[in-house]
C-alpha cells in the first residue's frame, strides 16, 4: 500500500499493458491487452482497484478525455505511466532478471 | 428490442453509481457499456456483464473498508460512539431488549414446545385414559381387566404399562413411621418407559403377579440417598411396608421413569409390583372392570399411528360394552401422545407469548430505525463534507455498518445476560410447574438465533441511514450548504413520521394484548368457585373397595364428619361426592319429567354431587328458593333433587322449578326427583375451562345417590397445624376402613394456584412487554419531536423574535405528535382486533371488555404521548429568539 516503489504481479501486469497501449490506454483497452497477453480472464474490479492504487503510488497520472461513441456521454479516463512507474518497472525488471539467473537449465529455458 | 441491446440495463448502471465514488463511476460505467457491444450474443452478454459489475461493486466497497483494518474501524467506531454517548446507551439498551425478550422466549419455547421427553423413542409413548360418553371431562383410569383384553387383542400396540402413584405406603423406619411416595408398576413399566436400575434388577414376572411368592421393592435413587444413604448393602435388606416386610431388591439409576416427579411432585421413593396393591391397599385388581384406579402409558408399535392405535382401542372398548354393559357401557379408550399431554396446558400460553415477543422485537427494531434516522439527519452535514473531500461511498457505508456491528455486539452480549437472567428467573419462579428433565438454560442454538437477531438489528442500523446518507450527490451540495440542518426534505420527514406512527401502532397492539391477558387474569383470579374456598382442607377416600350398602356409605360418612370436626383445628367438615371439589368429572343427564324418551335434544348434561344435611351452609351455597337437605331424604323416601339457579333457567326457563320433575335414566330405568330447593350457581367443575358458562348442577341427598368416592373437606381455624390435621384424616380412615386409600391431599388454595399458573405468568410477561413498549414508543416520539423542534429552531426564532405567540407555539408541536399519536392508534386499533381473536383460546373473559381496554390503551398512550410532546414543546418556546439567530 502506502509502501515504498515495489510493484505487485498484478501492478506489473497493469503497468506493461500501460506501456504498450502508449497513448490509447484506458479501461478497456488495458483489460484488452492484459487479456490478449496474458491469455486469461481479467476481474474489471481487480483492475479498476488497481489503477487507483498505481495512481495513488504515483506510477500513473490519468486524465478525463473526450467521450467516446457508445458511452452515454461519459468521458474516457486515459492513464500515462510517470517517470517514477518507468523506474519502477524497470527495478521490477531487474530484480526478476536477478531471480532468474541461474535458473534457465532448471526450467529448460 | 433491438434498442435495449445497445447498453447494458440501466439498473446495472445506476447501481454502479451508487456504488462507486462518482469520478470513478464516470470512468467504469463508460468502460463498461463500451464493453457491452464486445461482449457477445444474448443472456451471455448480460451475465458477463452483470459479472463485471459485481466484481467492481466489491472490490471498491472492499477495498474502502480494506484500507483501514477492522481493528481501526472497531477503535475509530467505539470513538464516535463514546462522543454520542445518549444515543449509544439508548440504542444499546434497545439492542439489548429486543434480544434479551427473543432469548427468554425462544428459550423457553424450545423446551416447551419442542423438548424431547427423556425416554428412548418418545414419539411411541401415549397415556391412555377412559373417557365416558355421558362426560364431557374425560381422563379416566383404566380398570385392570379390561387392560388384559387390550393388550392381548390390539395389534398396534406393544406394550400396556400401567401404575398406580397415588398410594403412599408406611414404612417403618428407626425413627419411627414415614410415609413414603409409592408407584405400584406393572412390568410393562419398566420396558415401556425404558427404565434400568444402578444397583440390582427390576421385578421378575414371577414377582409381579397375583399371590407373588416372595414380596420384593425397588427404591427410587432419591430415596437410595435421602433416607438410605447411598448404602449399597441397601439391596436384599427387609423394609417393613404397611406392617409387612419387603426386600429390596433394586434401586432405579435416576428418576425420569418416575412421571409424577416430571411433574415437580415429590418423587417416588418406593416401586412396587403393582399386584402389591392387594395386601398393601386392599384393593382387588381383578374384582371390577368397573375399578379405574390405574394409570395406563401405552407404546404403540414401530410404524403404527397413535391415532390408529386409538381407532383400534375404540373396536375394543365396544366389545368390552357388548360383553360387560354393567361395566363398560358408554366407556371408550382415549390415546394422547405423552409429549401433549405433558405440554398441553403450556403450549398455547407460550406461543400466544412468543407472539407478543416477536411483536416487541418488531417495535425494538422500529424504535432503532428512527432513532438512526434521526441520528442520521444530524450527521448528513458531515458526511456530505466527508463524501465532497473524498471519502467513497463504501467507506461511509463500512464506517455506518462498524459502529452498528458494535452497539449490536454490546446489545447482544447485554441481551443475551438479560435473557440468560429471565430464564433463570422463570424456571426459579414457582408460577409454572415445568417437567423436571426440563432444564431451561441458554444453549448454542438460542444463542446463534439471537445473535441472528442482533446481524439483522446491525444491518438495519447500517443499512437505512447509508440510503438516507448516500441516496442523492444533489442533496449532498444542498447540506453541505446548510451544514446539514435545515434540509427539509419532506421524504425523510415522512418516513420519520411513519416510524413513529408505526411504533404507536404496534405499542397500541400490544397493550391491548397485555390488557386482554391481564384483564383474563384478573377475571381469573377474581373468579370464585361460587362456594367458599378459604381455609379448606381436602383429602380423597376411596372406599369402593369396601363394597359397602348404602345405608353403610351414609353412616361411614356420618361417622367421617364427626370425626373430622372433632380434630384440633378444625372448625367445620363435610362430605362431598363424587366429584373432588372444584372438579366435575361426574354429570347426570337429564330432562324434564315426561321428556326423556320423546325429546332426546332436550337432555341437558349438569354436573352431579350429593348432599348431606348441612353441606349447603358448611359449603357457602346458598338456598335461594325450597328448602335444605334434611335426615328424612332417606334413601328409601321419595327422591328429590336440588337444582343451580343456571339449570332451572335451562329446564323451566320463566317458570317456578319447586315442585317440577327431573327424569334421568339409571341402568336402563328412568328415575324421577322433585326438586325441592334451588340453590346459587358455583363453579364446580374448574373455574377455568367455564366460567362463563351456564353452571348446571345438580344435587341430590347422599343417601339416595351414594357413592364410594369420597372428598373428605375439613373448613380449618386460623393457624390450625394442616399437617396435624392430614395425619388426623388419615388416622380416622385407617380406623374406620384400613384398606380404603386416602390420596391427593391439598388445600383449596394449592389447588387454585396451580390452576392460574401458566395464566399467571403470561400476564406477568405481557405486563412486562407492554410497559418496555409503552416506554420505546414514548421514547420514538419524543426523539422526533424534539428533532423536528431542533431543525425548526431557526424558524421558531424569527417568529419569536416577531412577536408570535408562545402558546401557540407549544400548541403547533403537541398538535403534530398528537396527530401522530392518534394516526397509529388508528392503525394500532385495527390490528389488534385480529390479535384479539388469536388470543380468544388463551383469554378468559368476554370479548365485551375488548372496547374497554382498547379506550384506555389508547387513553394511556395519548397521555404517555402528550407527555412525550410536552417536552420538546416546552424547549421550543423557551428558545431565546437572538441565540437561535446568533448561532446562525
Amino acid at each position: 500500500m502506502g509502501e515504498t516503489g515495489r510493484l505487485g504481479e498484478f501492478e506489473l501486469m497493469v503497468m506493461l499493458a500501460v506501456l504498450h497501449r502508449k497513448d490509447d490506454a484506458y479501461g478497456v483497452t488495458i483489460a484488452q491487452e492484459l487479456e490478449n497477453r496474458s491469455d486469461r480472464a481479467t476481474s474489471r474490479g481487480a483492475l479498476y482497484v488497481t489503477l487507483k492504487r498505481l495512481e495513488e503510488k504515483g506510477f500513473l497520472t490519468s486524465s478525463l478525455q473526450q467521450p467516446g461513441e457508445d458511452r452515454g456521454g461519459r468521458r474516457r479516463r486515459y492513464y500515462q505511466p510517470t517517470p517514477e512507474g518507468i523506474a519502477a518497472v524497470g527495478d521490477a525488471r531487474e530484480a526478476m532478471r536477478r531471480m532468474w539467473y541461474g535458473l534457465e537449465r532448471e526450467l529448460g529455458a | 428490442m433491438s434498442r435495449l441491446r445497445d447498453h447494458p440495463p440501466r439498473w446495472t448502471e445506476r447501481f454502479l453509481g451508487w456504488a462507486l465514488p462518482s469520478e470513478a463511476a464516470e470512468e467504469i460505467v463508460g468502460d463498461l457499456r463500451e464493453e457491452w457491444k464486445a461482449r457477445g450474443p444474448g443472456m451471455v452478454r448480460t451475465a458477463r456483464h452483470i459479472a463485471s459489475i459485481s466484481s467492481v461493486a466489491v472490490h471498491f466497497l472492499f477495498r474502502e473498508r480494506t484500507r483501514l483494518g477492522w481493528r481501526q474501524h472497531l477503535r475509530l467506531a467505539f470513538r464516535r460512539l463514546r462522543r454520542e454517548p445518549t444515543f449509544s446507551a439508548v440504542a444499546t439498551a434497545a439492542i439489548a431488549l429486543g434480544i434479551g425478550v427473543n432469548v427468554l422466549m425462544l428459550g423457553i419455547a424450545e423446551t416447551v414446545l419442542f423438548a424431547p421427553l427423556p425416554y428412548p423413542e418418545e414419539d411411541r409413548l401415549a397415556v391412555l385414559t377412559n373417557d365416558h360418553s355421558g362426560s364431557s371431562t374425560g381422563g379416566f383410569g383404566v380398570a385392570y381387566a379390561s387392560i388384559r383384553d387390550v393388550r392381548e387383542q390390539a395389534r398396534g400396540i406393544e406394550s400396556v404399562a400401567l401404575y398406580m402413584d397415588w398410594q403412599d405406603v408406611s414404612y417403618e423406619g428407626s425413627d419411627g413411621a414415614v410415609q413414603l411416595p409409592a408407584a405400584f408398576v406393572s412390568n410393562d413399566y419398566v420396558e415401556t418407559l425404558g427404565l434400568s436400575t444402578s444397583l440390582g434388577r427390576f421385578f421378575s414376572e414371577e414377582e409381579n403377579r397375583e399371590n407373588a411368592p416372595g414380596a420384593v421393592a425397588v427404591l427410587g435413587q432419591g430415596a437410595w440417598r435421602s433416607i438410605f444413604g447411598r448404602d449399597p448393602a441397601v439391596i436384599g435388606r427387609t423394609l417393613v411396608l404397611n406392617g409387612s416386610p419387603y426386600q429390596v431388591i433394586g434401586v432405579v439409576d435416576d428418576d425420569r421413569g418416575d412421571l409424577r416427579y416430571l411433574w415437580g411432585q415429590a418423587p417416588v421413593a418406593i416401586y412396587l409390583p403393582l399386584f402389591a396393591v392387594e395386601p398393601l391397599v386392599g384393593f382387588d385388581l381383578e374384582a371390577s372392570r368397573g375399578n379405574r384406579w390405574l394409570n395406563g402409558i401405552v407404546r404403540v408399535r414401530e410404524g403404527t399411528a397413535v391415532e390408529s392405535a386409538e381407532v383400534e382401542l375404540g373396536a375394543i372398548s365396544a366389545e368390552l360394552a357388548a360383553l360387560y354393559p354393567r361395566t363398560n357401557e358408554g366407556w371408550s379408550y382415549h390415546l394422547e401422545e405423552l409429549d401433549e399431554a405433558m405440554f398441553e396446558e403450556l403450549r398455547t400460553p407460550t406461543s400466544a407469548v412468543l407472539g407478543i415477543s416477536v411483536l416487541v422485537f418488531l417495535l425494538v427494531a422500529v424504535n432503532l430505525l428512527t432513532l438512526v434516522l434521526l441520528r442520521a439527519a444530524g450527521r448528513r452535514g458531515e458526511a456530505a463534507v466527508r463524501q465532497a473531500l473524498g471519502a467513497g461511498r463504501g467507506r461511509i457505508f463500512a464506517q455506518l455498518l462498524s459502529e452498528s456491528l458494535v452497539l449490536a455486539l454490546l446489545g447482544w452480549v447485554a441481551g443475551a445476560m438479560l435473557g440468560a437472567w429471565g430464564l433463570e428467573l422463570f424456571a426459579a419462579s414457582d408460577a409454572v410447574r415445568l417437567p423436571e428433565f426440563v432444564v431451561l438454560a441458554l444453549d448454542a442454538r438460542v444463542l446463534m438465533a439471537s445473535a441472528a437477531g442482533a446481524l439483522f438489528l446491525a444491518l438495519l442500523l447500517a443499512v437505512a441511514p447509508a440510503v438516507d446518507l448516500l441516496r442523492s450527490d444533489g442533496s449532498s451540495n444542498a447540506a453541505l450548504l446548510r451544514g446539514g440542518r435545515g434540509s427539509a426534505d419532506r421524504s425523510r420527514v415522512r418516513v420519520q413520521t411513519t416510524l413513529v406512527a408505526a411504533e404507536v401502532a404496534l405499542a397500541c397492539v400490544l397493550l391491548v394484548g397485555a390488557g386482554l391477558l391481564l384483564d383474563s387474569f384478573r377475571t381469573l383470579h377474581g373468579t370464585g368457585y361460587g362456594f367458599d374456598t378459604d381455609r379448606l382442607l381436602l383429602a380423597q377416600v376411596d372406599v369402593r373397595g369396601e363394597d359397602y350398602e348404602v345405608e353403610e356409605l351414609v353412616s361411614f360418612t356420618e361417622a367421617a364428619v364427626v370425626a373430622a370436626e372433632a380434630l384440633p383445628g378444625a372448625a367445620d367438615a363435610f362430605i362431598w361426592s363424587p366429584n373432588r371439589l372444584g372438579h366435575g368429572n361426574q354429570v347426570a343427564i337429564i330432562t324434564q319429567e315426561g321428556r326423556w324418551e320423546i325429546a332426546p335434544d332436550e337432555r341437558i348434561e349438569a354436573s352431579l354431587h350429593t348432599l348431606h344435611p348441612g353441606t349447603l351452609r358448611s359449603l357457602g351455597i346458598r338456598l335461594v328458593a325450597g328448602r335444605d337437605v334434611a335426615a328424612t331424604d332417606g334413601p328409601d323416601d321419595p327422591r328429590v333433587a336440588w337444582v343451580s339457579e343456571s339449570l332451572a333457567r335451562a329446564l323451566w326457563p320463566g317458570q317456578d322449578p319447586l315442585g317440577r320433575r327431573v327424569e334421568t335414566v339409571q341402568q336402563g330405568q328412568a328415575v324421577l326427583a322433585e326438586v325441592v330447593g334451588v340453590v346459587s350457581d358455583a363453579r364446580h367443575r374448574t373455574r377455568l375451562i367455564e366460567p362463563f358458562e351456564a353452571q348446571r348442577d345438580i344435587y341430590y341427598p347422599y343417601a339416595q345417590e351414594a357413592r364410594g368416592l369420597l372428598t373428605v373437606a375439613i373448613r380449618h381455624v386460623e393457624g390450625a397445624d394442616v399437617p396435624g390435621l392430614v395425619d388426623g384424616v388419615r388416622s380416622i380412615v385407617r380406623e374406620m376402613s384400613p384398606s380404603s386409600p386416602v390420596y391427593g391431599v391439598t388445600t383449596m388454595a394449592e389447588q387454585m394456584r396451580a390452576e392460574e399458573g401458566p395464566s399467571r405468568l403470561g400476564a406477568l410477561l405481557v405486563a412486562v412487554y407492554a410497559i418496555l413498549a409503552v416506554a420505546l414508543a414514548a421514547l420514538g416520539l419524543y426523539g422526533v419531536l424534539a428533532h423536528g423542534v431542533q431543525l425548526q429552531l431557526r424558524e421558531i426564532g424569527i417568529r419569536m423574535a416577531l412577536g408570535a405567540d408562545r402558546g401557540a407555539l407549544f400548541r403547533r408541536v403537541v398538535q403534530r405528535g398528537m396527530l401522530l399519536t392518534l394516526a397509529g392508534l388508528f392503525v394500532g386499533g385495527i390490528l389488534a382486533v385480529p390479535l384479539a381473536r388469536l388470543l380468544r383460546n388463551v383469554v378468559y373473559g368476554e370479548g365485551a371488555t375488548m372496547s374497554l381496554i382498547l379506550g384506555l390503551v389508547c387513553l394511556t398512550m395519548a397521555v404517555v404521548a402528550f407527555a412525550s410532546c410536552a417536552i420538546p414543546a416546552q424547549r421550543a418556546v423557551r428558545v431565546a429568539p437572538s441565540d437561535v439567530l446568533r448561532v446562525e
